[in-house]
């Protein structure tokens, strides 16, 4: 059985583009409403995430606030250290009692034999460069001994203090009276 | 042919219109949902570093609250001596020299406006052991101050008192303030 088909090939076009008009006609409006679904889908998923996210971010408050306690203390204890850098920093390094205290035990020592007739103490004023420089400082010493040997066995005793990184003499040494063997000298010594 | 065109065009709309809606729906459904997604599954992972991370952050405050307590009273014990505010050095060291018997025989200041440093020069006279003291108190000052210059001699031959010239320059921009 053969099937002929009458109508023109015009209207065969016609009938086709109106069927495809049908198609895309009932097609579109389930698109758009597939649209709206996954839209409305999606805000509320987003919505619900962002809930969940806030109920999070709720059991981190403690340890939050811990983490900022723990950032503050520790800027508090870098400033108390820089602090107390700075002010042993500004004093002097070098104190000058501690030279004290080396001749009050040289003198006992010598029971009686050393006598220091002066003690001056200089110390360069820079805290900034001061450890840069060769030497911070020097105390010049006037001492009197009896005979030459008390005498530089005071200055090896002062060398082995360890206080000082040069000790020499600034001056001859002197008789004070050309009838004892007491001797006048001056000692330099670089901190 | 013409209504074969016709056919395409309405393709080509139908299309166009697939395209839009399935950009404004990845745009304004599916992505604002994976983009909060993946911001849980970022906020799950620090929340629980966070407080994975307290105990320890706990154990490390406890210690430095201490450690600052230590270290606020060690520096309040190496400096226990207060300078007196708003006025000037020369009360302070006056007041510690009278307190440990020193003779002021001469005293003058200097002061540098641009570094805001203070110079005291000061000749003085004691037994040495209240000289001593004096010095002492000067390094446990509040002030920072740096001795930069001493001569002391003896003023008897038993070397009981003596005579000293004390240079100390001061930094009261430092003072210790706790």
């Amino acid at each position: 059985m053969h099937k002929v088909n009458l109508l023109p090939p015009t209207a065969t076009q016609r009938f086709r583009q109106k069927r495809t008009v049908v198609v895309w006609g009932k097609l579109l409006p389930v698109i758009i409403l597939t649209m709206l679904l996954t839209i409305g889908w999606g805000q509320s998923t987003a919505a619900r995430i962002k809930a969940q996210i806030e109920g999070q971010l709720s059991l981190t408050q403690r340890p939050t606030e811990i983490r900022q306690v723990h950032q503050d203390l520790k800027a508090q204890f870098r400033a108390l250290n820089r602090m107390q850098t700075e002010q042993v920093e500004l004093r002097s390094r070098f104190s000058p009692l501690v030279v004290v205290q080396l001749l009050h035990q040289l003198k006992q020592d010598f029971n009686g034999k050393l006598q220091v007739t002066s003690i001056d103490f200089v110390e360069q004023c820079q805290p900034s460069s001061a450890s840069k420089a060769s030497s911070n400082g020097h105390v010049t010493l006037q001492m009197i001994v009896d005979g030459t040997t008390n005498c530089s066995d005071s200055m090896q005793r002062i060398r082995e203090a360890g206080l000082f990184c040069d000790v020499k003499l600034g001056s001859a040494l002197e008789l004070v009276d050309p009838n004892s063997e007491a001797l006048r000298f001056t000692l330099r010594c670089e901190f | 042919m013409n209504v074969s065109f016709k056919k395409m065009q309405v393709h080509l709309a139908g299309v166009s219109v697939v395209i839009v809606c399935a950009s404004t729906a990845y745009v304004f459904g599916v992505r604002p949902a994976l983009q909060a997604k993946e911001q849980l599954q970022q906020t799950i992972v620090e929340v629980e570093h966070l407080r994975g991370l307290a105990p320890v952050l706990e154990g490390e405050v406890a210690a430095l609250t201490s450690g600052i307590e230590a270290k606020t009273k060690s520096i309040q014990a190496s400096y226990p001596i207060e300078t007196q505010s708003g006025q000037p050095l020369i009360g302070t060291v006056s007041k510690l020299l009278s307190a440990r018997d020193i003779e002021l025989n001469n005293l003058r200041e200097e002061s540098d406006k641009a570094t805001g440093e203070v110079t005291l020069v000061l000749q003085a006279s004691s037994e040495y052991a209240n000289m001593l003291h004096f010095l002492s108190d000067l390094r446990r000052l509040d002030c920072p101050g740096r001795i930069s210059g001493l001569t002391l001699t003896p003023l008897d031959p038993l070397g009981q008192r003596c005579s000293a010239r004390i240079t100390v320059k001061f930094y009261p921009a430092a003072i210790l303030a706790i």
